[in-house]
């Protein structure tokens, strides 16, 4: 193990440093057009609430007009715009891109911030960089745990919103696995780990993965690999108890050119589904009388 | 527990179990729903973070009778699962949380197979760490880069600036059966690390590696590196490459795209898949390892709904290998209480003709009531003469029910037919209790904050 740690360490030590140093020399554009000010006005230890002045008790109106800003700087000098907008004055009537709320019907601010006493911080950041950010699910999922039907979600959520991402279409149970390998904390925003292996190490009872009746249709799925087999079944004995104990074998073994040629082209086309059966651990496999040891 | 029986008494089970949906479907409906959610105005009570839990419980009694075509005993089953998942957050001043998954099953495959009826699948501790980090030690199921398997180990989790991320874990293989087993370091090893970066707003770039040893021979060792890119508003990519170290080879390499601009317009997904047969090195199949083919696989779904959930999903699949080749296609209407298809698959892995269709009706908030039926015609090869064609029909009725906060339901009624293997009428009973405190104060017991 020692000498593939190493190469390991090895292999990811370099990009890692390049990461960090590129990720350190990268600023952070806003996409508000405002510049970040959050860390400037915690420097000068203004209060959160002094601008957003509902947060303790409310979800909307949050953020803050002109005219708050009025009551600290001088809004009319033009000279001073650059201050806080990047991009020179807002023409007028533009709404800024901000993120929106969604289906947050009860989030109760009240709740964290009198309930709890928990600071701004605790949830809006900081990033890292002086500036505030929008909690993340993972943020929520720190305190906020339950799988159990999503009842945590719709503790602030609405109770008829669909809260089933849009990537999650019809073929999502065959291509997730790519986002899941991707960004877990991404799936952990609603799901926990109990909730990949009902699937993953389930019974096929609760959710049901393969439909009815799957014993005497699977092999079209098998030998197309449409679903991975072995991304579940991982132990060869799971086909091999009822294949080989059973003496249920494929329909494309009784062939008459099954032994002369055929399985041949079978193997090449998906040697897995081969190994499923006929791996024998340390022993030999049956292939091995022809194909030699 | 009520062991495998064989009857020849056909009605009398089948009586049992449509009576006994009934009854129960019947309880279910007519016991008073859970009581309604209070206005959001409400304050809830105050409690500590550090005591938020929850335990779940999911019980499912699933009883089938079995009738074999061609003069066999019909066979009854009974199986039974009992699945408890939990969570105790905030301990150590909120530094530390309890997680856990674990089931105890009896049912007819795990009497054929040899596979353990006690799993444990998920236990660990989890310790907040400076840098928005977290440290995971137990057993987990890990899906990180290159590497997705379930480790009983140290996984460690770090942010230590906005846009770089960085992984690494070590430990030994779960056994594959999720035993109640830790293996060998030496004999079921796997170490392995990864490291994102967000180089842009619209691009992260990442790089793992994974080496994970099996029996004690390596079972592999790979690099991979990966780019998640949104050029354009709407579109998501993820494109990532696997290269196999012990071979010197691409072992994978997979592409998915995810397409729409705005909620109203179709929904696009692509996923185009290209890897390495899987052979396990330093086994007697190493032989053939020069001359297999790759796996090809390429899957695109289109689908279309409107506000008022009328629509149209059509999606293909498709595998290739060498001159061998498969696809699918399905298409199917979407109406506001479900959707009807139709599914055609042709190649040389087998042929198949499939119509299917399903409905869900929610007539009252606490009670959703789903059903469908498939019927299909299929063969196992190419060009199939008749005799070789087999008809298949199954059908299901499902009940969940919310009979209060905690307290679930789950009822189903399910009936194949296929003449060349069996005819079966299943019946599927549920009930699951959750119950919480603090943050996750809900279910059983407790009310909920909101109730």
């Amino acid at each position: 193990m020692k000498q593939h740690f190493a190469l390991g360490l090895a292999v990811l030590t370099l990009p890692l440093l390049a990461a960090l140093a590129l990720g350190a020399a990268m600023d952070t554009p806003s996409s508000s057009g405002i510049v970040p000010v959050h860390g400037i006005h915690a420097e000068a230890e203004v209060d959160c609430e002094s601008c957003h002045d509902t947060a303790t008790l409310e979800l909307t109106g949050l953020l803050p007009t002109m005219q708050t800003c009025a009551d600290c700087h001088d809004i009319e000098d033009e000279s001073a715009c650059g201050t806080c907008h990047q991009d020179g004055p807002p023409a007028k009537g533009v709404v800024f891109d901000w993120p929106r709320h969604g289906s947050l019907a009860h989030f109760p601010h009240e709740t964290h911030v009198e309930g709890q006493k928990q600071a701004c911080s605790d949830c809006h950041g900081p990033d890292g960089q002086g500036g505030m950010t929008l909690p993340q699910h993972d943020t929520c999922r720190q305190c906020h745990a339950t799988a159990a039907g999503f009842t945590d979600c719709r503790m602030c959520h609405a109770d008829d919103a669909d809260l089933r991402p849009r990537s999650h279409d019809s073929q999502y149970m065959a291509t997730h696995a790519l986002d899941a390998t991707y960004d877990e904390q991404s799936c952990q925003s609603c799901h926990t780990q109990a909730d990949c292996q009902q699937c993953h190490r389930g019974d096929n009872v609760r959710p049901r993965v393969h439909p009815l009746n799957y014993v005497s249709s699977h092999a079209l799925e098998a030998r197309s690999n449409e679903r991975l087999c072995v991304s579940c079944h991982e132990d060869a004995s799971f086909c091999s108890s009822c294949h080989q104990a059973e003496k249920i074998l494929p329909d494309d073994h009784s062939r008459a050119d099954w032994i002369s040629s055929r399985h041949g082209v079978e193997a090449s086309f998906n040697i897995e589904t081969c190994i499923a059966c006929h791996d024998q651990g340390e022993n030999d496999p049956i292939c091995a009388r022809c194909h030699g040891r | 527990m009520i062991p495998t029986q064989r009857r020849n008494s056909k009605e009398g089970v089948l009586q049992i179990v449509v009576g006994g949906f009934l009854v129960l479907l019947l309880t279910g409906l007519l016991l008073p729903p859970a009581p309604a959610r209070a206005q959001s105005g409400q304050s809830p009570p105050a409690f500590d973070i550090a005591d938020s839990w929850y335990l779940r419980s999911r019980t499912t009694g699933y009883s089938f009778r079995t009738a074999p075509p061609v003069g066999q005993p019909e066979e009854d089953h009974f199986e039974f699962y009992q699945h408890f998942d939990g969570a105790w957050s905030g301990m150590a001043h909120g530094k530390l949380d309890l997680r856990f998954s674990m089931r105890f099953a009896d049912d007819w495959a795990m009497r054929a197979n040899p596979t353990t009826p006690n799993r444990l699948h998920v236990l660990y501790l989890q310790y907040h760490t400076p840098w928005r980090g977290r440290a995971r030690l137990g057993r987990l199921f890990l899906q990180e880069g290159v590497a997705n398997y379930t480790m009983d180990g140290l996984y460690l989790s770090l942010k230590p600036t906005r846009r770089v991320r960085l992984r690494a874990w070590g430990g030994s293989h779960s056994p594959l059966d999720s035993r109640w087993e830790i293996n060998s370091l030496g004999q079921e090893g796997t170490i392995g690390a990864r490291a994102l970066l967000m180089a842009t707003r619209c691009l992260d770039l990442g790089l793992s590696w994974a080496y994970l040893e099996r029996g004690g021979y390596t079972r592999y060792q790979k690099v991979g590196a990966e780019a998640k890119w949104a050029p354009v508003r709407g579109l998501n990519t993820i494109l990532r490459g696997h290269y196999e170290l012990a071979t010197e080879q691409w072992d994978r390499a997979e592409l998915r795209a995810w397409y729409q601009p705005t909620p109203s317009w179709p929904q696009l997904s692509l996923q185009v898949l290209d890897r390495r047969q899987s052979v396990d090195k330093n086994t007697w199949w190493e032989r053939f390892l020069p001359s297999l083919d790759r796996i090809r696989l390429a899957r695109a779904a289109l689908r279309y709904e409107t506000d008022a959930r009328w629509g149209l999903e059509l999606s293909y699949f498709g595998s290739f290998v060498d001159t061998f080749s498969q696809t699918r296609l399905d298409g199917a209407l979407i109406f506001p209480y479900g959707r009807l298809g139709y599914s055609t698959r042709l190649g040389d892995a087998g042929e198949e003709s499939r119509w299917f269709g399903d409905l869900r009706w929610k007539p009252v908030g606490w009670c959703d009531l789903q059903g469908g039926a498939m019927l299909a015609t299929y063969a196992l090869m190419k060009d199939a003469p008749s005799d070789e064609e087999r008809d298949l029909v199954t059908l299901y009725l499902r009940a969940l029910t919310r009979l209060r906060q905690g307290f679930d339901l789950h009822l189903e009624l399910q009936s194949l037919e296929n003449p060349l293997y069996s005819t079966d009428v299943r019946l599927l009973v549920g009930i699951d209790l959750a119950l919480g405190g603090g943050a996750s104060r809900t279910g059983l017991g407790t009310g909920g904050w909101l109730q």
